[in-house]
């Protein structure tokens, strides 16, 4: 099989910093050779959000080279329609820590903080949680087609559908998911 | 060809548009154009470097002073786009990382588009910026993902006198300059050349290549035009492309030339060339308002032509560089020599209008003075007492007539001298 090529953009490289919990310094000097402040990088890195564990990955070419050296038939899979390949992965043990949650694994007193709020202009709902829910999935984003492609997006969690805004019907997966939130 | 590749190569492809559009109109809609003024503590740490009145020149401030007017702006959108250029050999591949806006006085706007290609062979680099460049031939180019990108930025250029055509990305020229940074295993001048040419690498050493320079060319434009202080850089700047090449450029380099060195130097430098078109331009059309032209000329001057920016040597040796490489002197010469021949026209019509009043003057002096002498005389040769008006009057006629005949055939000899 034609050995995979994948262009990691900077831009890609920098949304994706916020899923890393120890990003490592040849990424970090990547985006600031690109062009990224240190102050963006830093406020990126302490983005609220899912994160893989720094046992696993720390950059997005070290987690895409470990998915593509443990499951190298899924990336001869079509694109979709929009010339994006979507793909989903279980691993064997926890690789990081989610940031959506089911609502059946919380706690009474946990259930007593859910809340809605907007974020972004799509209503969420959220609930308080000091714990940190591990998981062993994680999600990756790249366009074009075998063997040649451009890395869009990585994070670590299950495959969530898009947040409604006011006034759509919200899919029924936020009925029973919500967000953590870290303080009130 | 010889096939090089660069672990870091980046680029500003930069033009002059004409648009309606106000800064405040575009960070007023959803098209995520973002203000890059900079706060008070970015602005006095570049004046640390720079002199101040060139950072107030070039540098839009977020809380600006009551003393300072600016009418700078400096606005930026985020594209992230993978896009391609089809040449002969295959497809090159290039991130166009984001479009660039700077609103600067007399209503000029420039722009540039930040292009990335880590990796990339500079064989595939040269030939695809050499057409990139060219927005006469954006129409037969095939680069659709680059092409769609730049509707947004055409759709600025709509005026009652631009459609929005590719051509109106560049309303003093034909070609957009380019100012561009590589980091190479093993640098040269050969290489430098064949960059800063947009030429085919390995050219300068292949005399069957026909962009192969001639030696004595390349020896003279090198050492005109090159920049090397320091052993693991060169640089060199040319009218249409400045260029920069290092064997080991590490973050904070690649910020100084990107932020410090294209940001404020060369868009400053490109901002004085388009304005020099500008007015040439505007000398050569009918209808000019020659004061108006001229006090705009000496005001920009007065305030945005600088012979020393910074405190430190190194960007003052780029600004001389970047300069010269624009041929700004000879243009600048041109147009002060234009100046000086209207001020001498404007001169000399105001001078013909003052000997005018002043002849005037000396008839109206000579007639009083005779009107009181004949009067005199007439009362002491007891002919006539009180005035003599008629007598006045007639020998004073006689006199000016005879003033008249002399001054226009004198005038008249004069004209034809």
């Amino acid at each position: 099989m034609e050995p995979i090529s994948i262009h990691y953009p900077l831009w890609a490289l920098f949304h994706s910093l916020s899923h890393f919990e120890q990003p490592d310094e040849a990424l970090l000097e990547e985006l600031r050779r690109g062009g990224y402040e240190e102050s963006r990088i830093e406020e990126q890195c302490r983005r609220v959000g899912s994160k893989f564990d720094g046992a696993f990955a720390r950059s997005p070419r070290e987690a895409v080279s470990r998915l593509v050296a443990q499951y190298p038939d899924r990336f001869s899979q079509a694109s979709e329609a929009d010339g994006r390949l979507r793909l989903s992965f279980r691993l064997n043990a926890p690789i990081g820590t989610s940031r959506v949650v089911a609502e059946e694994a919380l706690t009474e007193e946990e259930r007593a903080t859910i809340r809605t709020e907007l974020r972004d202009g799509c209503e969420v709902r959220t609930v308080l949680s000091e714990r940190m829910f591990s998981t062993d999935e994680c999600q990756l984003i790249l366009e074009g087609s075998t063997p040649a492609f451009t890395f869009i997006s990585l994070f670590a969690g299950e495959a969530a559908p898009k947040l409604s805004r006011p006034g759509e019907t919200p899919d029924p997966y936020w009925q029973t998911h919500l967000f953590i939130r870290d303080n009130d | 060809m010889t096939s090089i590749t660069a672990s870091y190569a980046h680029g500003f492809l930069c033009g002059h548009l004409v648009t309606a559009q106000t800064p405040e109109s575009l960070l007023a809609t959803d098209a995520g154009w973002v203000s890059k003024a900079v706060d008070d503590s970015a602005y006095r740490n570049s004046c640390r470097f720079y002199y101040e009145s060139f950072v107030d020149s070039i540098l839009p401030r977020k809380q600006l002073p009551a003393s300072k007017g600016q009418q700078i702006a400096h606005l930026v959108a985020e594209v992230g786009k993978r896009c391609s250029v089809t040449l002969a050999a295959g497809d090159f591949l290039f991130d166009f990382e984001r479009i660039h806006l700077y609103f600067l006085p007399l209503g000029i706007v420039l722009f540039a588009l930040e292009i990335d290609a880590a990796g990339a062979d500079l064989n595939g680099w040269t030939e695809a910026f050499g057409r990139l460049r060219e927005v006469n031939g954006y129409d037969r180019l095939q680069a659709s993902e680059y092409l769609a990108t730049l509707q947004p930025l055409l759709a600025l250029c709509t005026t009652p006198e631009h459609k929005g055509n590719y051509t109106d990305l560049t309303d003093t020229g034909n070609k957009l300059k380019l100012f561009q940074l590589f980091e190479v295993k093993d640098s040269n001048d050969s290489l430098l050349y064949e960059l800063g040419a947009l030429a085919p690498i390995g050219c300068v050493d292949n005399s069957e290549d026909r962009n192969s320079p001639d030696p004595a060319y390349l020896q003279s434009l090198l050492k005109q035009h090159k920049i090397a202080v320091f052993r693991n850089w060169r640089a060199l700047a040319l009218f249409d492309t400045m260029t920069m090449l290092s064997t080991k450029l590490t973050a904070v380099d690649s910020w100084t030339w990107r932020e410090s060195y294209f940001r404020m130097i060369y868009i400053h430098v490109l901002y004085q060339k388009t304005l020099l078109f500008y007015f040439n331009r505007r000398f050569r059309s009918k209808g000019v308002n020659i004061e108006e032209l001229m006090y705009d000329i000496r005001e920009l001057e007065h305030y945005y032509n600088f012979s020393n920016i910074s405190y430190n040597f190194l960007p003052q040796t780029l600004y001389e560089a970047i300069d010269r490489g624009m041929g700004m002197e000879r243009e600048r010469q041109a147009l002060h020599q234009h100046i000086e021949q209207v001020e001498q026209m404007r001169n000399q019509v105001s001078e013909r209008k003052l000997n005018r009043v002043i002849v005037l003057l000396t008839f109206l002096t000579l007639a009083s003075t005779l009107y009181d002498g004949t009067s005199l005389l007439t009362e002491a040769g007891g002919i006539e007492t009180g005035s003599c008006w008629y007598r006045a009057i007639a020998v004073g006629l006689a006199l000016i007539a005879f003033s008249l005949i002399l001054y226009i055939i004198y005038h008249n000899r004069h004209r034809k001298v």
